[in-house]
């Protein structure tokens, strides 16, 4: 074993023998590597590259509702726009909401969960009942309250999706916060005279880590679902913006005569939910020094 | 009691053979040979001791004979057989058949033995049911006499508690009512005593040696601790490095060891005499790590060109079943067991010496975290007193050696003293001032703490580098590059600069602790708190980490506080000891007159009940009656009192206080009348 191989590379051995977990990690970086493309796309060239290279997915070009086709292979919808643009353009807006409203709930949940973890008492009373009556709520019926109290917006589903996710986080790494508080390595850093900022960052929180890692990809995918949704509902990214919830939300009208529209963006919705879920298995196996990959005779 | 025991060395049958047993792990780096070519051979009525440190294969002999081995593991060569047959040509049917009513196992942790949901009783009755073939009432009564078999004081209670009732003692004993109530031929014991307490393995310990002689069985003794075996063996396989390397009656093996490893293990165990541990350099190699020729070669003082050629066969010595397997054998003829050099106990105690850090008074009490409403009203379970009332000193340039069993309060008394627990009353003093008057950047900076488990006292994130740099930094005791100082701490302790890149879990037991004693040294305190610093070590890796403990205190002029449960540590180390029972210092004295001359009954009682080296001469040992009293509810009067086999009516009835005497200070009202108020 040379110097530099830690428990991470010991972890990434054990992922890449695991299949499944390989698939789910290739699909995501698919569907993540297509969310950049689109996001800068976008935000550079106003969908420049995306119209030069095949059609841009928000005009409406072409005559509407034909099926699939070598000339639009997802066929196009009511307004006559082609669906594979659309949906590969959708995955600008499932991946950014799932990113951001996911790390946004990763790292205040964890953080104050780890804090009440390790200070205990009051801190932790306080810290840990607030989540209990964030937990109260069902997670879409909250997140569908505070879209409507701000907005209809891409910007404010995120926000919701974020605080509504807090909960998952600051529990997980409380009760990993406080079982890395009872090992001596914490009690050696308090004989050392560190400050509490440090040994919650420093020795607690890496620790606590590994979790919490299982549960932000296991949540990428509930929030692909839940942006999904609310774009269904109307609630989440508005029109002609393309998103895959919304994309299914106006071809269920047409699902007897073009399910062509509704059906590729579910096929995508459904495969990076599969993607993230089989990745946050093989994560949580990998991560878990009581897997160890032993061979047997 | 030992008139009926059958003469030592006895040569009854063989019943359990084992024959060039080698054992293969599969592992992700490929398959490793755990033990080879092992030969050992139980007779019946004896009871043959196993010892060797961690990694030399003894478990996996026993599990591979018991055929209990996991899927990862197999018996590559070799035979085992019970009463004549092979067991490893069995079924795995027929073989819990003969597990059970001819070979039964007793193993090291009692609470993971037993099933935490079902009552002691249940599980006694199931096991009779099931190997016996008796049911209901019989069953039940069965199981009721082998509790009584097994000396647990209130059978009745035993059966009907669950096992995280009774105390670590009582549950090795129900393991040992379980093994034995089939009547086995074969009782393979491992490590049965390793978690419990002296006083209370001695009980266990002579509890095995009554049922072996009253039922004619064989036990195979599995231990690291060679007191354990030169006390109870009758005769004694060695094993290093996956083989045996000397085998024979136990007084010639610890008499006149043929074995240099043998030799040095024996040099190095640090005991109860006024003698000095020597040091057996080096470790037990890996598995699969193992040098080419002798695997004891590259540690041993006597090793020569031919050892490194081929690794030497277990061959007879002297005739008789002694063996050995060493190729320098007749040319380095009978080696001495015991270290040349006295003791050495550095500074004796000087009285003189001011306290640098000083308890006053000190208790400690823990609450049963119940509900809020049980928190608000009054009455309730009384609290846990952990540290009750100690008054103890820390002299300057001293080591101090607290020692006392589990439950006696030394490690909290301990975290006290360096703040890392506040007490309930009573105050610690540093230099004279109350540590609420102190600094906490001084205080850190002065006083340091070695834990006991080097495997959960480094952050498994880190490597050892960004550790001690931390910890340079925080205190910003380096004049050059922060580097450079890690460098040095890491000299210090005997490491390499390399091992800055290295992550805990790649380091051995030893070198991690060798890295949280750098650690504790980076401030450049004046005072180190070491926490059982060596429980989790072999014996020779044991030796080392003293060795180093003891120089540092030396070279620095340190004060040390030694809190250890073992005796024989504190002895080869100390200047004063102070012994603590129930949450109280009942002794405290000069080592060499604490050892010798002990006042206090409990110090007697646990120096009698700690296992010695030399079988030659056994004796009887003072057995303590019963258990450690529930320290929320402890005795009135004294509170050794209980178990006491001096005690007279006064002492259930008066608290004696620690009181000076000629020489230190006791709490007994048989050396004096002072009473705690």
């Amino acid at each position: 074993m040379s110097a530099s191989t830690g428990r991470t590379a010991r972890a990434w051995r054990s992922l890449r023998a695991d299949r499944a977990a390989v698939a789910g990690l290739a699909v995501v970086s698919g569907v993540v590597a297509l969310g950049a493309l689109t996001f800068l796309d976008a935000a550079l060239f106003d969908r420049g590259l995306i119209a030069a290279v095949y059609y841009d997915p928000t005009s409406p070009a072409f005559a509407p509702l034909q099926p699939p086709s070598p000339a639009h292979p997802f066929g196009t919808d009511t307004l006559g726009r082609d669906v594979l643009a659309r949906v590969l353009y959708g995955a600008k807006v499932s991946v950014r909401v799932a990113v951001t409203a996911v790390t946004v709930a990763a790292v205040v949940g964890s953080l104050v969960g780890v804090l009440a973890g390790y200070s205990g008492g009051a801190v932790e009373t306080v810290a840990m009942r607030a989540v209990d009556v964030l937990l109260g709520f069902p997670a879409l019926v909250l997140a569908i309250g505070v879209v409507a109290a701000l907005g209809f917006s891409l910007t404010n589903v995120i926000v919701a999706l974020g605080i509504v996710y807090i909960p998952q986080f600051a529990r997980i790494a409380r009760s990993s916060a406080l079982a890395e508080s009872e090992q001596a390595y914490v009690d050696a850093a308090r004989v050392q005279g560190y400050s509490r900022r440090h040994i919650v960052l420093r020795e607690v929180l890496p620790n606590a880590l590994s979790p919490l890692l299982v549960q932000a990809s296991l949540l990428m995918a509930f929030a692909i679902i839940a942006e999904a949704s609310l774009s269904f509902l109307g609630l989440g990214v508005q029109p002609p913006t393309p998103s895959w919830g919304g994309m299914v939300s106006t071809g269920a009208d047409y699902l007897t005569t073009a399910p062509w529209i509704s059906l590729f963006p579910g096929l995508m919705i459904f495969v990076t939910v599969l993607a993230f879920n089989l990745l946050g298995d093989g994560l949580r196996d990998a991560l878990d020094p009581r897997e160890s990959p032993e061979r047997r005779f | 009691m030992s008139d009926s025991y059958p003469p030592r060395g006895a040569t009854g049958d063989p019943v359990l053979e084992i024959e060039g047993l080698t054992t293969e792990f599969a592992t992700p780096g490929g398959v490793v040979t755990a033990i080879e070519d092992v030969d050992l051979t139980l007779r019946a009525g004896e009871t043959l001791g196993l010892v060797g440190e961690s990694g030399s294969g003894k478990s996996v002999t026993a599990l591979t004979a018991m055929g209990l081995l996991e899927d990862n593991g197999r018996r590559a060569a070799g035979s085992v057989r019970l009463n004549g047959r092979d067991v490893t040509a069995l079924s795995g049917n027929e073989l819990s058949g003969v597990r059970g009513s001819e070979m039964a196992m007793v193993f090291q942790d009692p609470m993971t033995s037993l099933t935490p949901v079902v009552t002691v009783g249940t599980q006694l009755v199931e096991t009779v049911e099931h190997h016996l073939e008796l049911s209901g009432e019989a069953a039940r009564q069965r199981a009721l006499e082998l509790l009584e078999t097994v000396r647990l004081p209130d059978p009745q209670a035993a059966f009907d508690a669950y096992p995280h009732e009774l105390s670590g003692g009582q549950r090795q004993r129900v393991l040992i009512a379980i093994a034995v109530s089939c009547d086995p031929d074969v009782l393979i014991a491992d490590e049965p005593t390793t978690a419990l307490d002296v006083t209370i393995e001695a009980g266990v310990l002579d509890l095995l040696e009554e049922l072996a002689a009253e039922r004619g069985m064989s036990i195979l003794q599995i231990t690291h601790d060679l007191g354990v075996v030169a006390e109870t063996a009758d005769r004694v396989a060695v094993m290093y490095a996956g083989r045996v390397v000397e085998t024979g009656a136990v007084e010639n093996v610890f008499g006149a060891p043929r074995h240099p490893y043998t030799a040095g293990l024996l040099r190095s165990t640090p005991r109860l005499d006024d003698v000095e541990p020597e040091l057996l350099a080096g470790t037990v190699p890996e598995p699969g790590d193992r040098p080419a020729g002798c695997s004891f070669a590259p540690r041993c003082p006597h090793a020569a060109e031919e050892c490194r050629g081929e690794d030497p066969p277990l061959a007879p010595v002297e005739g008789g079943d002694r063996r050995a397997a060493c190729v320098r054998t007749a040319a380095l003829g009978p080696l001495d067991p015991e270290p040349d050099a006295e003791g050495t106990d550095a500074p004796a105690p000087d009285s003189g010496g001011a306290p640098v850090v000083a308890g006053d008074g000190l208790e400690r009490r823990y609450r049963s975290a119940g509900s809020l409403v049980e928190r608000l009203l009054p009455g309730g379970e009384p609290p846990l007193r952990a540290v009750d009332g100690v008054d103890i000193e820390l002299r300057r340039g001293e080591t101090l050696g607290l020692v006392g069993e589990s439950g006696s309060g030394k490690t909290t008394l301990g975290r006290l003293l360096v703040a890392l627990e506040e007490p309930t009353a009573g105050e610690v003093r540093f230099d004279g001032e109350p540590l609420s008057a102190v600094p906490e950047a001084e205080l850190r900076g002065r006083v340091q703490f070695v834990f006991q488990d080097p495997g959960s006292s480094l952050n498994p994130r880190q490597t050892v580098g960004t550790i001690l740099g931390t910890a340079v930094e925080h205190h910003a005791t380096h004049d050059g590059a922060v580097d450079e100082r890690v460098a040095e701490l890491l000299a210090e302790v005997g490491l390499g600069p390399e091992t800055a890149r290295r992550y805990p879990h790649e380091l051995s037991g030893g070198q991690k602790q060798r890295v949280g004693i750098a650690r504790a040294l980076a401030p450049r305190p004046d005072v180190l708190i070491a926490d059982e610093p060596t429980s989790a070590l072999d014996v020779s890796v044991q030796g080392q980490i003293l060795a180093l403990l003891d120089r540092i205190r030396a070279e620095r002029e340190l004060s040390m506080l030694l809190v250890s449960h073992d005796l024989s540590v504190v002895r080869a180390v100390a200047s004063r000891v102070a012994v603590m029972y129930l949450g109280r210092v009942v002794e405290v004295g000069g080592t060499d007159r604490v050892f010798e001359e002990p006042l206090h009954p409990y110090t007697e009682a646990l120096l009698s009940a700690v296992p010695r080296l030399r079988p030659e001469n056994r004796r009887e040992r003072t057995l303590l009656d019963g258990e450690l009293p529930d320290p929320r509810d402890p005795p009135t009067g004294c509170n050794f009192a209980s178990r006491c086999p001096k005690a007279f009516e006064e002492c259930h009835a008066n608290d004696p206080a620690l009181a000076d005497v000629e020489e230190g200070s006791v709490a007994c009202l048989l050396h004096s009348d002072e009473t705690r108020d």
